[in-house]
């Protein structure tokens, strides 16, 4: 790889940044993780650059590659979450609990596949065609995997006493 | 369900994405496929020329474990002579490889030649029994020959073959021969 592919790939990095980190923490509800998660994309991304700089749907392409790391993340045991009682030091502003960290807990009780689904296609606005061919499914199990996320998320907000989950959910 | 991601994404966390690294990391699984792929290519050419260089040391003589003594190997240099025969063994014949035995029978060939009965040899040869069987003339060669090739050939236990009859007889191979071991 020349400097020149480097310096473009610079560039993208600095216009996508912002929106794969988003991307990467919807997928797994911790900032850190999401950066990790992110930068791993990245250097996947870089070694395939020579062949991808300039590819019309490298930013699909960038969705798709952060969505299977973590996907795989999430599959390796020894990386498995771990259930807590006890929220980590620092991961609250403040001991009350807010709607934003209830929110943030409700989409994560929802099964990462589903939440994969949800992720691609009301915050990435693909199409079921483009989630199917993300996540190397069919677009039939995409519809299913996105009526059952919508489903646990609207039960997991329920469980949490949001009043308007409906109303949240209904703007999609 | 926009409202529901945007809220939860309203606090973001300080990022920690370093691009240098990202780089460096990059970088580095380049180079290590890179070594990996022009290692594997040194290691096939290296495998190829033993190969080849094999292939054009071996020479034709048969294997050491493969024929007879009844039944010499075709390592049997023919002199176009007659059909009586003197085998000899080779001792610890297991020991020594096919570039050894080939090299025993050209000594011997030498020696025997040296000692005036290069004309009077059919062939020797190293048989698959480890028998270093020389085959002298029926008709040129007599008694006082085949004594004069085991003085040639030395004092190491054997078997001399003439006219059919078996006879096992002292024996040593030329130092020059089999010095050399596997």
């Amino acid at each position: 790889m020349n400097k020149a592919h480097e310096e473009q790939f610079r560039g993208w990095v600095q216009s996508q940044r912002a929106g794969l980190r988003r991307t990467a923490f919807l997928l797994s509800g911790d900032w850190y993780l999401a950066d990790d998660l992110v930068q791993d994309a990245l250097v996947r991304i870089l070694d395939a650059w020579p062949r991808l700089s300039g590819a019309p749907d490298l930013t699909r392409y960038s969705r798709r590659v952060l969505v299977n790391l973590y996907l795989d993340h999430r599959r390796r045991p020894s990386r498995r979450e771990q259930p807590t009682d006890t929220v980590p030091e620092g991961e609250l502003s403040d001991t009350d609990p807010t709607t934003r960290q209830l929110l943030r807990e409700a989409l994560q009780e929802v099964p990462s596949g589903q939440r994969a689904v949800l992720v691609l296609r009301y915050f990435e606005d693909f199409s079921v065609e483009q989630t199917a061919e993300s996540l190397r499914t069919t677009p039939g199990n995409v519809k299913s995997q996105s009526s059952r996320g919508l489903a646990a998320l609207r039960r997991a907000l329920e469980d949490r006493g949001i009043s308007d989950a409906y109303n949240l959910l209904e703007q999609q | 369900m926009r409202r529901l991601f945007d809220t939860v994404l309203s606090d973001p966390g300080p990022d920690t994405i370093d691009i240098e690294r990202v780089v460096s990391l990059t970088r580095r699984r380049r180079r290590i496929r890179t070594t990996a792929v022009l290692g594997s290519c040194a290691a096939a050419v290296v495998l190829a020329g033993a190969f080849a260089a094999g292939a054009s040391d071996r020479s034709p003589v048969a294997p050491i474990a493969a024929a007879t003594a009844s039944a010499p190997s075709e390592t049997r240099t023919p002199t176009g002579l007659g059909d009586a025969s003197d085998d000899i063994v080779l001792p610890n014949c297991a020991a020594y490889d096919r570039h050894v035995a080939q090299t025993a029978v050209d000594v011997a060939v030498a020696k025997l030649g040296q000692a005036g009965l290069g004309r009077k040899l059919v062939s020797v040869g190293v048989g698959g029994d480890c028998l270093l069987v020389v085959t002298l003339s029926e008709n040129k060669a007599d008694q006082a020959d085949v004594d004069l090739a085991r003085a040639v050939l030395g004092s190491a236990a054997g078997r001399v073959d003439l006219g059919g009859e078996a006879r096992v007889v002292p024996l040593t191979i030329p130092s020059g021969a089999i010095v050399t071991r596997k």
